[in-house]
């Protein structure tokens, strides 16, 4: 039998906010995605959803995703964006794709604004490599570790585009070249106490730049003895890069805990194919 | 030799909860249900059950990191409730499947002075070698 593989999270993250009204690739593209080149022993990559995130009001248009193989770039899909009034309790345009597209190594994943309007453009993926097909072979597994993410914010920040205060949510860990990431289903955000209508708001993070990819509505909420104050549940299913950071900030200086119940991996080392 | 296996040990939490306590902030008396070890621990249900008569009011379960900070995740309310020989006392089950890191632990607090049983059905994993 042919034994298993490793896997690797390569999250993809990029603002667009150059318009570009073509559909043959032509004009401005952010790259999403580099799908890890064949060099780096990578069979491809898995994209298993894309969070387009608006950070601002939007007018009706289009976002574009295309795949660049290096030489054309084919158009993949187009996301209509309504018009949305953001505001401090109305959340900008989201829209989550959940076909899972598979990437030869080197392909590359672009995206595109009709208008000149800021979109976060995010790819949840992971990038595996084969171990040898040997009937005997026992490598080529994994070993999975939780990682409770913690965190209280309560410091204002109304901005969309990551500046201001920013708390860390959970940080994936990096234990060497055989760390695969964190897998992050889901996170929970609970008021610590009543809370005005607002919003908190949750970033992924490279180390330098942040991406918003969603906006949680927080309802007025009155904490009494019998009333519980306000609980979401948010699910992201995302995996997070070695060294990605998850960050949140809230619109109001209202508390919350944010509660990340996560896993490391960590792949099994196996000779590659 | 990697195995793909991982071995499970059961790791159920018990505790009981009766001292007042409306901070919502981790501070007061709390009570330990659970503390996470080996590779991490899989939370499957949590059971909240009095032990007698309730009034108004309400539980509280928190996440606690290896620094001793408590980090409210969740709150029940609590019915009045009249426990008598044919009336049972409340209870609730709690379905979501949490993921403990190993050294934290899930805490439980209550608003009122009444007696609960908080109960924790949850499972510890280790990997196997590669």
């Amino acid at each position: 039998m042919c034994t298993n593989s490793q896997f690797f999270s390569d999250t993809g993250m990029v603002n667009i906010a150059t318009a570009n009204p073509n559909l043959n690739g032509s004009g401005v593209l952010g790259t999403v995605l580099v799908a890890l080149p064949g060099n780096t022993s990578s069979k491809g990559t898995i994209v298993s959803s894309i969070t387009i995130k608006a950070t601002g009001s939007t007018t009706e248009g289009m976002v574009r995703l295309f795949i660049d193989d290096g030489t054309t770039k084919y158009l993949y899909k187009e996301i209509y964006v309504p018009a949305v009034t953001q505001t401090s309790v109305q959340p900008a345009f989201l829209a989550v794709l959940n076909d899972e597209l598979i990437l030869d190594p080197g392909t590359m994943l672009k995206a595109s604004t009709q208008k000149s309007e800021s979109f976060n453009v995010v790819a949840n993926a992971s990038a595996w490599k084969d171990c040898v097909c040997d009937d005997v072979s026992p490598f080529g597994e994994i070993q999975y570790f939780a990682n409770t993410g913690l965190v209280h914010i309560s410091t204002p920040n109304s901005n969309l585009n990551g500046t201001g205060p920013l708390s860390n949510i959970i940080i994936a860990s990096n234990s060497g070249p055989l760390s695969g990431g964190t897998q992050v289903p889901y996170v929970t955000v609970k008021a610590t106490a009543s809370s005005s209508l607002g919003m908190v708001r949750i970033f992924i993070s490279d180390g330098t730049n942040n991406f918003l990819i969603r906006e949680i509505q927080i309802p007025q909420a009155s904490q009494t003895a019998v009333e519980p104050t306000f609980r979401g549940i948010i699910p992201l299913e995302i995996f997070l890069k070695p060294n990605h950071i998850l960050k949140a900030s809230t619109q109001n200086a209202d508390g919350f805990n944010l509660i990340a119940a996560a896993s490391d991996w960590l792949n099994c080392d196996c000779p590659l194919s | 030799m990697c195995s793909k296996n991982a071995q499970y040990s059961a790791n159920t939490g018990n505790v009981t909860i009766s001292v007042a306590n409306p901070n919502l902030n981790g501070t007061g008396t709390l009570g330990t249900v659970i503390v996470a070890s080996q590779d991490g621990t899989l939370i499957k249900n949590i059971s909240i059950k009095a032990i007698g008569n309730t009034t108004l009011g309400m539980v509280r379960l928190f996440v606690a990191d290896n620094l001793g900070n408590a980090f409210l995740l969740q709150e029940v309310m609590i019915p009045a409730n009249l426990q008598t020989g044919v009336v049972k006392t409340f209870s609730t089950t709690i379905n979501n499947a949490f993921i403990l890191k190993s050294g934290y632990q899930l805490k439980a607090s209550t608003q009122n002075a009444e007696s609960f049983n908080v109960t924790v059905i949850a499972t510890n994993w280790v990997n196997c070698p590669c």
